[in-house]
């Protein structure tokens, strides 16, 4: 085809496109996926306020502002990696900010926990099904967030991929704090991140697959 | 074009002004020939190939420029992406011949490639034991007694395999044509 015919059938398909409509896509898959998620695990697990009433709603909004926070670091992080033409730079530091704050909890429940005590601060009794929840919630919400990436351009694959499976895993980590009968800011800062670094690191890695355009 | 007619045009497209939008297309054809074509020199068609592969992304894709950005910069990140996608995409490419090169002999060219496998693809619309038979005699330069050991048939069935098989690959190139 000439480039001129190209360009007169690419103008007749001129849509209009409302401003923000990138970021409302991804929003809008972010919560459609975080939703599945929730669908899924409360056919799972259950009603969600069991844990809540048994943790207690401070330890609960903890762990909700970890996962909230990561939550939307990364998916800001992840619309400048959809959009070309932005020097990101420094801005990815904001990623650290939430974990060192918990580490620094952990840090100080560990060091006034006595020796033995300490192991089971950071196994807890469920780090398993942790762990294997929030990556098993991260797929519906990855799968939403990679169909959203169709109208987006990002030029770097593999930090888009990175970013949009860390997203992914922070909004699992938010719904499978619903369920989490954990106490421990040490339990979190392991097993929560390490829940949203497994998507990430998979990101990543199919980023080329799932992302070329 | 520059920066400031750019973008206007981009707003106004965005905007569902279809005018506008094909006029920005060719500002960025231009832009996007002259970007490639210095990366690419002597390459006229690779270079208009690329040209619209990324005026079709980027129409595409227009839900990802943001408006507090320069445009030039967003196309800039579009064209870069596309060259760099060219280039391993044409690297893969190149490899595949020099992969296949000991087993293909130094006497065959590409015509005769393209041929030995338009012929494989006629010979698979055939009965299995026609398509030998074409095979070995026509294509591998066996006579009819060497053709009938080296496949089981019989002499007489390989004589009416290339028979049968022959009129019928006239008859399916002939209603092809």
């Amino acid at each position: 085809m000439n480039t001129d015919d190209l360009i007169r059938t690419l103008a007749a398909d001129t849509r209009r496109v409302v401003p923000g409509a990138g970021a409302w896509r991804l929003a809008g898959a972010l919560l459609a996926g975080g939703f599945v998620s929730l669908l899924a695990i409360d056919a799972l697990f259950g009603s969600p306020l069991r844990a809540v009433a048994a943790t207690g709603v401070m330890v609960f909004a903890v762990k909700l502002a970890y996962a909230v926070s990561m939550t939307a670091v990364s998916a800001s992080l992840l619309l400048v990696a959809g959009r070309p033409g932005q020097r990101v730079g420094l801005r990815y530091l904001w990623l650290l900010v939430p974990p060192l704050v918990v580490a620094v909890a952990a840090a100080m429940e560990v060091g006034s926990a006595s020796p033995h005590e300490r192991a089971a601060l950071v196994l807890g009794s469920t780090w398993q099904s942790c762990l294997l929840g929030v990556v098993a919630m991260s797929v519906p919400v990855f799968a939403a967030l990679v169909w959203s990436f169709r109208r987006l351009a990002p030029t770097r694959l593999r930090l888009a991929g990175f970013l949009a499976g860390l997203n992914a895993g922070a909004m699992a980590s938010l719904v499978y704090a619903l369920y989490c009968p954990e106490t421990a800011a040490s339990f979190m800062l392991v097993w929560y991140s390490l829940g949203m670094a497994v998507p990430a690191l998979a990101g990543a890695l199919l980023s080329s697959r799932l992302l070329r355009w | 074009m520059l920066e400031t007619t750019l973008k206007a045009l981009m707003i106004a497209g965005l905007a569902g002004d279809g005018r506008a939008n094909a006029a920005l297309l060719s500002g960025c054809a231009l832009r996007l020939r002259g970007y490639y074509s210095k990366r690419l020199p002597h390459r006229e068609a690779d270079v208009e190939d690329l040209v619209q592969d990324t005026l079709m992304a980027m129409h595409k894709r227009r839900e990802s420029y943001d408006v507090a950005l320069p445009f030039t910069a967003w196309l800039h990140g579009i064209a870069r992406y596309k060259l760099i996608d060219f280039f391993r995409r044409s690297r893969i490419r190149a490899t595949v011949p020099l992969d296949n090169a000991p087993d293909i002999g130094v006497e065959d060219d590409g015509a005769a490639i393209l041929a030995r496998l338009d012929i494989e693809r006629l010979l698979a619309t055939l009965p299995a034991k026609q398509a030998d038979a074409i095979r070995l005699t026509r294509i591998e330069g066996m006579s009819v007694r060497e053709a009938s050991t080296h496949s089981g048939q019989s002499e007489p069935s390989i004589k009416v395999g290339v028979h049968r098989g022959l009129h019928r690959l006239m008859a399916t190139l002939q209603s092809k044509n």
